[in-house]
């Protein structure tokens, strides 16, 4: 049930808190995505990408409603 | 009313809080505007006061300076990772529509197992071809590309953009054409499927809970299975008008996380992680 990769230790701990390999590797998955994404959304500011948004969500979108 | 739907109302009203515009015929052009809104709602629907991140990922796409939106993709990644499609289930104003429709009464469908298994594939090819491929392949000579999503699928504009608006505005309502017609057409389609089965839009179509299912298994928000308090009984499952197994993969990726299961599981066995 508990992969190797967590032992001594560890293995107790996460024994009793039922975590096995697979809850470690998603606590570090969507740790590192998470930084990973937040990263792109402050680049994506840093090169004016919003001013674009804001452009396109500020007129009626002709195609949008069926009409472009 | 129970905590989900008092949310999705909630979601809705705060998504399209400019009132006001239903009675001008004006969209909201206010600088919060270019914020992504987690759900799928029409940055065109008059009441709007933030952006649709499919529309707004197109958009960026589609300029000849831009060939991918790292901020837009940054919020959805965000968004994914924190909720996973708990936002299809409780905040997506246009999941909230489908709920409303379904509980019309009409005679009601589960789509058979081996169908649904296949049909549900179908909005990851709507989110690679009509949201990103096409408008990044298929430029103009300025570089310049359409948001192929909204303008040929997308039946929420259509609902919370088009119709309000035409209705309103007599300069729009006498450029309507075929495009119109068109997309009408597939609202009217999902609005009917929407009555016999659940979520048709959502579990087949929508883009944008393709890409959140892409982290549904490993999101913070998710559902946690005591394998020594389940006794295999299948009550969840019976529960689940998706069709899904949460007594095998409570985190599966078409889970809008309802909380049916939750509620429906005898032992408890279920919970949020």
């Amino acid at each position: 049930m508990y992969k190797a990769g967590i032992s001594g230790k560890h293995h107790e701990y996460f024994r009793e808190n039922k975590v096995g390999a697979w809850g470690v590797k998603k606590n570090f998955l969507r740790t590192v995505l998470l930084g990973f994404f937040t990263l792109m959304l402050i680049s994506g500011i840093a090169r004016g990408e919003i001013a674009v948004v804001l452009q396109k969500a500020v007129n009626i979108c002709l195609e949008c409603i069926g009409l472009g | 009313m129970d905590k989900r739907t008092l949310t999705q109302i909630i979601a809705s009203i705060i998504t399209n809080a400019n009132l006001q515009g239903f009675i001008s015929g004006r969209i909201y052009r206010g600088k919060i505007k270019s914020l992504c809104v987690p759900g799928l709602n029409c940055y065109s629907c008059p009441g709007a006061l933030g952006s649709c991140p499919i529309g707004s990922l197109q958009a960026v796409i589609g300029t000849a300076k831009y060939n991918i939106s790292l901020y837009v993709l940054g919020l959805m990644g965000i968004f994914g990772i924190l909720f996973g499609r708990f936002i299809c289930g409780w905040l997506c104003p246009f999941g909230f529509i489908q709920d409303l429709l379904h509980k019309i009464p009409s005679p009601k469908f589960k789509v058979p197992v081996k169908l649904n298994g296949t049909l549900k594939y179908f909005k990851y090819v709507v989110l690679s071809v009509f949201v990103v491929l096409l408008p990044l392949l298929l430029v103009d000579q300025l570089g310049l590309s359409s948001p192929y999503f909204c303008k040929y699928i997308c039946p929420a504009g259509t609902l919370e953009g088009g119709i309000p608006l035409t209705l309103i505005n007599r300069g729009l309502r006498a450029a309507l054409g075929f495009l119109f017609i068109w997309k009408l057409v597939i609202l009217l389609i999902v609005i009917v499927l929407s009555l016999l089965i659940y979520r048709p839009f959502c579990r087949y179509i929508c883009p944008l809970g393709a890409f959140y299912a892409l982290f549904n298994p490993f999101s913070y928000y998710g559902y946690k299975l005591d394998k020594e308090k389940c006794t295999g009984c299948g009550v969840c499952q019976n529960s689940c008008r998706l069709g899904l197994n949460p007594g095998e993969t409570p985190n599966n990726p078409e889970c809008i996380r309802c909380g049916e299961c939750l509620k429906s599981c005898p032992q408890g066995a279920i919970t949020r992680r």
